[in-house]
């Protein structure tokens, strides 16, 4: 028992190490220990269904909140009337204080110097920007939800390309330019486009809808880079290099559309075919 | 009552648990829901751990955000076990799914997965065995792959 006690059965190992593995916070010798476990009880996909189940619980778990007469309650632990009227009176005048006008001209000039000399360093040595999300199991999650049903979360309902490209083009703080779509193949058509916004990460999506039937297909557009994805297959479609991803049912192909800008392309077909489809949709 | 409460802190202590404390408020009721399966004990046990920590709103001046949320967990679960109990129906989505599972199994998947604390920061709010904690983390993880939110 004592034996049994201290160490992890394979499955137990394999589930309570998944959001390390997802994170890429595992040791190698834990990583392949992962790998070789997830293979053998043939669970392969099993990291990408979980980063898709727990979003969707902490989506649940975000529904829970104390509302503003519960809050209150619990302030009153510390405050009573007066001085919840004191400390709010005490944050408006903060706001406003008078001081700050008289010392607003230097702060500008000062701001402005400083800013020209930081913001030219920052220009020829910035960071490559990185998601502030988990791109790959979020906008898998999205697919799949918008899949089964994409009644509300497709804020810009249309099935012509033009009205998307202007959509997406008048969008305000987007961050970068989503490249425009050119003409479908025939078997396509759009249907619909939204803007997700993670935590002030843009990310632009748009629904193609086979005409002969319901299948459907999702291209996301955002800032980051594609090396910033887990590694994947690569491929190569007519000059279109790609990484390939699987979940458990649906395939993902994604790629650097831009200077800082990934696409991704997600649906039922093979990745190459999703590839094929990018290709002609958005071109090299 | 609130009175009395509020006489007891300065304007600086009462700023700070509204403002810095507080913050935490949404969090510990989700905690609180996979403790109770109850909004309103939830609700109530959130209720009981902000007043439990009244006494030490001095020294929790000086503390980061860090050491102040991990204090709040760990007097959630102390408060839970002063009196436990759990619900036996809720109208919320994460009932059906957390109802199957016992009380370390949901804490360690809420703790890991929903707060996102690592496995060291959840040892630090329930006092388990290390690979017991796991043990728990693998069983809400097999429901949560199996399971399917309406």
């Amino acid at each position: 028992m004592a034996q049994n006690k201290a160490v992890l059965s394979d499955e137990d190992f394999l589930r309570s190490h998944l959001s390390d593995y997802l994170d890429e916070g595992l040791s190698s010798a834990n990583r392949q220990k992962f790998d070789e476990i997830a293979n053998r009880l043939g669970m392969a996909d099993i990291a990408t269904d979980y980063g898709i189940r727990r979003g969707r619980l902490q989506i649940e778990a975000q529904r829970l909140y104390l509302n503003e007469k519960k809050m209150r309650a619990i302030h009153e632990l510390v405050e009573d009337d007066a001085a919840r009227a004191n400390h709010e009176a005490a944050e408006i005048e903060e706001v406003g204080m008078s001081e700050m006008k008289g010392n607003a001209f230097r702060f500008i000039a000062l701001a402005a110097f400083f800013a020209i000399i930081f913001g030219g360093i920052y220009y020829f040595f910035k960071p490559t920007p990185k998601p502030t999300f988990n791109a790959l199991n979020s906008l898998i999650y999205e697919a799949d939800v918008m899949n089964e049903n994409s009644e509300g979360r497709l804020n810009f309902p249309t099935d012509k390309v033009e009205e998307v490209n202007n959509y997406f083009a008048k969008l305000p703080a987007l961050g970068f330019e989503p490249k425009p779509l050119k003409a479908l193949p025939a078997e396509w058509k759009v249907a619909g486009a939204s803007l997700i916004d993670y935590d002030g990460a843009k990310i632009t999506v748009t629904q193609f809808q086979n005409v002969t039937g319901n299948e459907k297909q999702y291209l996301f557009f955002y800032v980051g880079k594609l090396d910033q994805l887990p590694k994947g297959p690569i491929g190569n479609s007519n000059g279109l290099v790609y990484q390939s991803y699987g979940s458990s049912n649906l395939n993902i192909m994604a790629w650097e559309a831009d200077k800082n800008v990934v696409g991704m392309l997600i649906g039922y077909r093979a990745p190459k075919d999703l590839a094929e489809f990018a290709l002609k949709v958005i071109g090299p | 009552m609130a009175e009395n409460a509020a006489r007891k802190h300065d304007a600086g202590a009462a700023a700070f648990f509204v403002e810095t404390l507080c913050q935490d408020a949404d969090t510990l009721l989700r905690f609180a829901y996979a403790l109770t399966l109850s909004d309103e004990w939830a609700t109530d046990l959130v209720y009981k751990t902000y007043k439990s920590i009244l006494p030490k709103l001095p020294e929790l001046l000086k503390k980061d955000g860090t050491y102040i949320r991990q204090l709040l967990l760990r007097r959630i679960w102390e408060v839970h076990h002063e009196e436990a109990r759990e619900g036996t129906a809720s109208d919320n989505v994460l009932y059906p799914f957390l109802k199957l599972l016992d009380l370390e199994t949901r804490a360690a998947l809420f703790l890991c997965d929903v707060v996102g604390l690592s496995i060291d920061e959840a040892l630090e709010i329930t006092p388990m065995d290390h690979n017991d904690l796991r043990r728990h983390l693998a069983a809400g993880r097999k429901r949560l792959l199996d399971f399917r939110f309406e």
